[in-house]
């Protein structure tokens, strides 16, 4: 349990490396390179804002907020999570590679992955920042609490993908199922629709979903600036479900490792 | 530091093999186990001292890869353990570990990274490195546009200039041309000479047994042999014979060739008729044979040839000419191969003679490898080497034109 950590903290000189080659990697030979990434986003948040703003005549405010704005801070951090799950769920089968044919310390690829994309998270929130004071909202100190966010968001996304990249060595439908749950995971979420239109019943089904506690993080350390929710039972539970992920992943993780190279 | 390189004991592999990925998945979560089993290795034990070099042999699906890929941790055991002192780097596939979609430059980092070394290290063989791999402009090009000779001789520049304190060549080598393989060589040699533990596996008997001290012969997941190289591939060459023979027995076409030709005997005798197979320098070989003729044929053809123990041929006679072409009418014959003053220094020799029918696509096997050995005395200590060359030697004194 500790080892599994304490592989990856020693390593993780050789992990940021590894994750900046990823990236790079990733936009290698297109013209606008790393622009993508922002570029990409951009068009998605428009898409969705036409749709429920021009097209269902949605309100322009929600809280107080203008929704385009409300919109793309949602969006923000499930963008990180959509990519960084899909492409986790690989993060084995992608390195075959590298795993087949040398030794190599194979406990630090989920961590590689969803540190290239936390560095094209961090890319996307830096335009959110220039949104945001373009549009008025200067960022004062409670926006540091997105510090916590994001380190939660990425130790989620991290234990996930410890499981999913590792099953789907020897269940290949894995990558496919994580990938649907995703996409679906963004309508039944509120990420584009506020939390309190659901009736109360189902808000508190809803507390369960991490998505909704980290969305719902983001946009109060960027927004609202409530320090009521930070210090809520939502955060509890929150960590209580990533340390039982943790669990089950690298107890899952000790059983898949002998027999990884043979598999892939 | 320990006193050997790698250790292995009681080292066993076995390859689960299932009928779908389900059950795959559901015997890891329930413990059960209804796999069938590959046995790949077993109860494999030997050790190797620091800078010693093996070679292994073996026939394909031996499990020579196996345990290359267990000794680089790529893969596990499933029983016995293991040691190994000092960094590894192996060159089971030149192109091991190469991103298709990265550049030449980016790839030699990652590599270096993947063998565990830090960026300075990597920056300073880079130049090595990209000298050695003699690709030019490509090196800042992504691999995936490489020619497969370009990405092993990169490959293989990374992995000989990490400095590796053990060394672990696959066939890998005989991939490049020849220049490519003579460069290859030379640096092996280098490292060799450093004291570096280098574990070779070949299909080359020859290269075998020029670099290495000592062998081991792996024959279905099992050592069969181990010990001094040139003993090993004796061994195993002797053992590539009878399963040669075998095949043939087993083929068409020689069915066809014994209702040609029957191989009656053969025999080795010297000047006075003796059967031996020992002789001395200059001394007249005879081989002796006899054969049948079961169908009439125009004629049959008498091919033989001489090679060293490393199967370099000295010589072979050119079957085509009328010389070689002996009676082909239905009869019984003896035949006679006679070396006269055979100028072959002391050592071992195998002739090979063949008997061709008119078509020269049937042939029987008069003798094959049989060994010779030329004895050394010290009255005809007249040189080193394979033959002997008749030579003159002459000297005058030296004046200006």
């Amino acid at each position: 349990m500790l080892n599994f950590l304490k592989i990856n903290f020693v390593n993780r000189k050789k992990i940021l490396v590894m994750a900046i080659m990823d990236l790079k990697k990733l936009y290698a030979g297109s013209f606008l390179g790393l622009i993508w990434i922002i570029l990409k986003h951009l068009i998605i948040v428009n898409v969705f804002w036409f749709t429920f703003y021009i097209g269902l005549r949605g309100s322009n405010y929600v809280d107080g907020v203008p929704y385009f704005i409300w919109l793309i801070v949602g969006l923000a951090p499930w963008f990180f999570i959509n990519e960084s799950l899909t492409s986790g769920a690989q993060a084995m089968l992608r390195k075959a590679y590298i795993i087949k044919k040398i030794k190599f310390q194979v406990e630090i690829f989920p961590i590689i992955n969803t540190t290239t994309n936390l560095i094209s998270h961090f890319m996307f929130l830096v335009i959110i920042f220039g949104l945001l004071i373009m549009n008025g909202f200067i960022p004062g100190l409670f926006d540091l609490s997105l510090i916590y966010y994001l380190f939660a968001t990425f130790l989620f996304l991290w234990v996930t993908t410890i499981l999913t990249s590792s099953v789907s060595v020897l269940i290949r439908d894995v990558p496919y199922f994580v990938q649907s749950i995703t996409s679906a995971l963004l309508w039944l979420s509120p990420i584009l629709w506020p939390f309190t239109n659901l009736p109360y019943r189902l808000q508190v089904i809803m507390r369960l979903n991490p998505l909704h506690y980290l969305v719902n993080g983001y946009r109060n350390a960027l927004l609202f600036h409530e320090i009521a929710l930070f210090l809520s039972i939502d955060t509890i539970i929150f960590w209580i479900e990533v340390l039982g992920i943790y669990i089950i992943s690298v107890l899952n993780f000790k059983k898949i490792k002998p027999i990884l190279s043979d598999m892939l | 530091m320990n006193s050997y390189a790698v250790e292995l004991n009681n080292l066993t592999k076995h390859y689960k093999i299932y009928k779908s990925n389900f059950y795959k998945f559901w015997d890891l979560v329930t413990y059960k186990d209804r796999a069938d089993y590959h046995i790949a290795l077993e109860n494999i034990s030997f050790k190797i001292g620091h800078g010693e070099v093996l070679g292994i042999m073996g026939l394909n699906g031996s499990g020579k890869s196996t345990l290359l890929k267990i000794l680089t941790g790529v893969t596990y055991p499933t029983s016995g353990n293991y040691t190994v002192n000092g960094r590894i780097s192996s060159l089971l596939e030149l192109s091991a570990g190469f991103d298709e979609f990265m550049t030449g430059y980016e790839n030699i980092f990652l590599k270096g990274y993947l063998l565990g070394l830090e960026k300075k290290e990597v920056s300073n063989i880079l130049e090595k490195i990209i000298d050695f791999a003699d690709i030019g402009k490509y090196i800042y090009q992504p691999v995936r546009l490489y020619s497969s000779g370009m990405k092993s001789r990169l490959g293989f520049a990374i992995s000989v200039f990490v400095n590796p304190d053990i060394f672990i060549i696959d066939e890998a080598i005989s991939v490049g041309d020849e220049s490519f393989k003579i460069k290859c060589f030379n640096v092996i040699n280098k490292i060799k000479s450093k004291g570096t533990t280098i574990l070779f596996v070949s299909h080359s008997l020859n290269t075998l047994s020029a670099f290495c001290d000592k062998g081991i012969w792996i024959h279905n997941g099992k050592i069969q042999d181990s010990g001094d190289i040139n003993q090993v591939i004796f061994k195993y060459r002797e053992f590539l014979k009878s399963i040669d023979t075998k095949k043939l027995d087993t083929t068409k076409d020689i069915q066809k060739v014994t209702d040609i030709f029957q191989r009656m005997g053969s025999s080795l005798r010297n000047k006075v008729g003796e059967k031996t197979s020992r002789f001395t320098l200059n001394d007249e070989i005879n081989f002796n044979f006899t054969y049948k003729v079961k169908k009439s044929l125009e004629f049959v053809i008498i091919k033989f040839y001489i090679k060293d123990r490393f199967n370099n041929l000295i010589f072979e006679n050119n079957f085509t000419k009328a010389e070689y072409k002996l009676n082909g009418k239905i009869g019984t014959y003896n035949g006679r191969v006679k070396l006269e003053s055979t100028n072959l220094l002391p050592g071992i020799y195998l002739i090979t003679i063949e008997l061709y029918d008119d078509s020269i696509f049937n042939k029987i096997f008069i003798l094959k490898d049989y060994e010779i050995e030329v004895i050394f005395n010290t009255d005809s200590d007249i040189g080193n080497g394979l033959v002997y060359l008749e030579h003159n030697i002459f000297s005058e004194e030296w004046r200006r034109e």
